[in-house]
C-alpha cells in the first residue's frame, strides 16, 4: 500500500503531475502564452525546491519506485534542464503562428515521464514512464504542424519509439518468463552469481536493442539526425538531453542491480556498441553542413563516452557518468540554446554557413558558441574536458584500456568538426551572412540562459571541486 | 494445446496484416476486432481467463464503440444509408467472419477437451485484480492516467484544424504569406 510517507518521498513527481493538470485547466479558462509559460516554470521550480529539501537516502516507494541518491541527482538535473528549456521555449514559440499553450502541458508530462523513469525500480514503472515520455515527445516534435518536415520527423519518431518499446517489452517478457520477477531487486537476487539461462540472455539482448534506440547508440542511431534537424530547437534539446539521460540512468540501474556486466558476452556487446558510437558518431559528423545534424552526431559520440563510464562497472563509474551527464546536458542545452537565440521569424540558422563571420558582427555570441563547441570537443579548461577526464579515470580504475584508447582516438577525430564551426565563425569573408532579426535580441530570458550556461561551462572546466562538494560526491 | 496456440496466433497475424492494408477504415476496424479476439483466445488457453475476458470487454468492446462512432461521424452525408449498405457487402465481412469462426471452433474444442492437466490453473477474481491495481500498483495506474492525458492533448493539438474566419480575399493573402 501507498502510505503518506511514500507520497512525501515522491512529492516532486506529484507536483509535476499537478502542474500539468493546472496548466491544462487554465487553458480551458483563459489562453495566454505568458501565463502558461510562467506556470510551467513555477511547477519546475517548486518541484526542484521540494527535491532539494529531501533527505539524500535510499527509500523504496512501493515496489515500483526507488528514490536513491542517483535518482534524486538525476531528477534534479532533469528539472533544471526542463526549466532552462521552458525559458528557451517562450521567445522561440512566441513568434510562431501555432497555438502555444498545449506545448507546456506536453513539456511537463514528458518531464514527468523522464523523472519517473530515473527513479523506476520495476519493469512496469519503467515501461509506463517510457511511454509517457515518448507519447509526449511525438506531439512535441511535430508541434509546429505547419512545417511538413516536423510532422515527418514526428511520424518517424513514433515508429522508431514504437519499435524500441516493443523490443523492450518482448525482452522484459522473456526475462519475466525465466525468472518470474519484474522488480530489479528480485531480478538481482535471481540472477546474481549463476550463469543466466538462454531466455534471460535473449531478453537482455532485446532490451539492449530497445535502450540503444532510446539513447541513439550506434547501430540504432539512424533516427537521431533527422529528428534533431526537423524538431523545434527546444524540443530537440529535450530529446537530446532529458530523454537520453533518463534512459541511461535506468540502463545503469538495471544492469548494475542484476550484475549483468559481470557476464562476458553482455559486457562485450556493450563495449562494441560504445566503440561504434564513439567512432561512427564522430566520423559521420565530419562532413555535416547542417549544425543541428552535427550536434546530433556529436550527441551520439557523447553517449558513447558515457557508456565507457557505465562499462567501468564501479562506484567511480557511476559518479563519473553522473558528472558527465551534467556536462553533456549543459553543452547540448547551450548549443541548442544558441540556435534558438539566433532563430527568428524566418526560421532557425541551421547551416554552418549561416554562422560565417559571426565573430565580426556579434563577438560575444560567437565567443560563447566557441566555448560550447570546445566544451563538446573536450578541450582543457572547458567542462567537456573535465567530464572526459573523470570518465577516463573511472575507466582506468577498472582497467578497460581498449575503451580508453578508442575514446581518445575518436575525440581527436571529433575535434575536427567542432573546430570547423569555430573556423567558419572566425573567417572574415565577403559572403558573411548577418543575422539581424533574431529573437535573442529582445529576450531577457535567453540572455540569462546563455550567460548562466557560459559561466557553468567555464566553472565546471576550471574548478569542479565546489560542484562535487555541492553534490556530495 | 500447442496447435491451438499456433492457429490462434496465425489468425491474429493475418487479421493484423489486414488491418494495416485495408483502405476502408471500417473494414480495418473489423479486422482489428478479430485480431483482438484472437489474442484473447491466446490468453485464455495460456491459463489467464480473466485477462481474456478483459481483452474482449475492454478492447473489442471499446473498438466496437469506436466502430459505431466512425460510422456516425464519417458518413454524415445524405447518402449515408446507401453508403452503409455498401459498406457491408459480402466480400467485406466474409473473411473476418471466417476467422472468427476458426476462433470459435478452437474455444469449443478447448471446452470439450478440458482435461485434468489444466485444472490446476488458479482462477483470479476481479477483486484480486483490483486489490493489486489500487494497492501496490496504484502509482502505475496514476502514471497511466498521465499517459492518457499526454495522448489526448497531443492528439488534440495535432488533429486540430485552425478556424478560418477571414474574408475570402484576406484568406488568399494569408495563404500566400505562409
Amino acid at each position: 500500500m501507498v502510505t503518506l510517507n511514500d507520497l512525501s518521498i515522491i512529492l516532486p513527481e506529484i507536483i509535476l503531475a499537478c502542474g500539468a493538470v493546472v496548466v491544462m485547466l487554465l487553458i480551458a479558462l483563459y489562453r495566454n502564452h505568458f501565463i502558461s509559460n510562467l506556470l510551467t516554470l513555477i511547477t519546475f521550480a517548486v518541484a526542484m525546491a521540494v527535491l532539494v529539501g529531501q533527505s539524500n537516502s535510499q527509500q523504496e516507494v512501493t515496489a515500483l519506485f526507488m528514490v536513491d541518491p542517483l535518482g534524486i541527482f538525476l531528477t534534479g538535473l532533469i528539472l533544471c534542464a526542463a526549466f532552462i528549456i521552458t525559458l528557451m521555449s517562450f521567445p522561440y514559440f512566441h513568434i510562431q503562428k501555432e497555438v502555444k499553450e498545449e506545448y507546456y502541458i506536453l513539456l511537463i508530462l514528458a518531464t514527468l515521464g523522464a523523472v519517473c523513469m530515473s527513479i523506476s525500480n520495476h519493469f512496469i514503472s519503467f515501461v509506463l514512464s517510457l511511454e509517457l515520455l515518448s507519447v509526449s515527445l511525438f506531439a512535441l516534435i511535430g508541434y509546429l504542424k505547419k512545417e511538413n518536415i516536423s510532422v515527418e520527423a514526428a511520424v518517424k519518431y513514433l515508429i522508431m519509439a514504437a519499435v524500441a518499446t516493443s523490443f523492450i517489452l518482448f525482452g522484459f517478457a522473456l526475462i519475466y518468463t525465466s525468472t518470474g520477477r519484474m522488480d530489479l531487486q528480485g531480478l538481482g537476487e535471481n540472477l546474481k552469481g549463476g550463469d543466466p539461462d538462454i531466455l534471460v540472455l535473449a531478453g537482455l539482448a532485446l532490451a539492449i536493442v530497445g535502450f540503444g534506440f532510446k539513447m541513439a547508440l550506434v547501430p540504432f542511431h539512424l533516427w537521431t539526425p533527422d529528428i534533431y534537424s526537423a524538431a523545434p530547437a527546444p524540443v530537440a534539446a529535450f530529446v537530446a538531453t532529458i530523454s537520453k539521460g533518463a534512459a541511461f540512468v535506468f540502463l545503469l540501474r538495471f544492469f548494475y542491480s542484476i550484475g549483468g556486466l559481470e557476464h562476458e558476452s553482455i559486457w562485450i556487446a556493450f563495449a562494441v556498441i560504445a566503440t561504434a558510437s564513439m567512432f561512427i558518431g564522430n566520423w559521420l559528423g565530419l562532413r555535416q553542413q547542417n549544425i543541428k545534424r552535427l550536434i546530433a552526431y556529436s550527441s551520439i559520440s557523447h553517449l558513447g563516452y558515457l557508456m565507457v563510464g557505465f562499462l567501468a562497472f564501479s562506484e567511480a563509474g557511476i559518479r563519473a557518468s553522473a558528472f558527465y551527464l551534467v556536462i553533456y546536458f549543459a553543452g547540448i542545452l547551450a548549443a541548442f540554446g544558441m540556435i534558438a537565440y539566433l532563430s527568428g521569424r524566418k526560421g532557425e540558422p541551421v547551416m554552418i554557413e549561416d554562422y560565417r563571420g559571426l565573430f565580426w558582427s556579434k563577438p560575444w555570441l560567437a565567443a560563447f558558441f566557441t566555448l560550447v563547441m570546445l566544451s563538446l570537443a573536450g578541450i582543457p579548461f572547458t567542462a567537456g574536458f573535465m567530464g572526459k577526464f573523470y570518465v577516463l579515470t573511472s575507466g582506468m580504475g577498472a582497467g578497460k584500456i581498449f575503451l580508453l584508447i578508442v575514446l581518445v582516438l575518436s575525440s581527436t577525430i571529433g575535434l575536427f568538426y567542432y573546430l570547423r564551426v569555430v573556423a567558419t565563425m572566425l573567417s572574415r569573408a565577403d559572403t558573411a551572412t548577418t543575422i539581424e532579426d533574431y529573437i535573442g535580441k529582445q529576450s531577457f530570458a535567453l540572455k540569462i540562459i546563455v550567460a548562466a550556461l557560459f559561466i557553468l561551462l567555464l566553472w565546471l572546466g576550471v574548478y569542479p571541486n565546489t560542484f562535487f562538494a555541492m553534490m556530495g560526491m | 494445446m500447442n496447435i491451438i496456440f499456433y492457429i490462434a496466433s496465425l489468425v491474429a497475424l493475418v487479421a493484423t496484416v489486414m488491418v494495416v492494408t485495408r483502405k476502408n477504415a471500417i473494414h480495418a476496424l473489423l479486422y482489428l476486432v478479430v485480431s483482438l479476439l484472437a489474442v484473447s483466445v491466446i490468453f485464455f488457453i495460456s491459463g489467464a481467463p480473466f485477462v481474456a475476458a478483459l481483452e474482449v470487454i475492454v478492447y473489442a468492446g471499446a473498438i466496437m464503440v469506436l466502430f459505431v462512432f466512425a460510422i456516425m461521424m464519417l458518413n454524415l452525408g445524405k447518402d449515408s444509408t446507401q453508403k452503409e449498405s455498401r459498406l457491408m457487402n459480402f466480400g467485406a465481412w466474409i473473411i473476418p467472419a471466417l476467422l472468427c469462426l476458426i476462433l470459435l471452433c478452437e474455444l469449443i474444442y478447448v471446452f470439450f477437451s478440458y482435461d485434468a492437466g489444466y485444472r490446476n490453473v488458479r482462477v483470479i477474481e476481479a477483486a484480486e485484480v483490483s486489490d493489486s491495481l489500487f494497492g501496490g500498483y496504484v502509482l502505475a495506474v496514476e502514471l497511466t492516467g498521465m499517459l492518457l492525458m499526454a495522448g489526448i492533448v497531443g492528439a488534440y493539438h495535432i488533429g486540430k484544424e485552425k478556424k478560418r474566419e477571414y474574408h475570402r480575399y484576406l484568406q488568399l493573402n494569408e495563404e500566400e504569406h505562409e
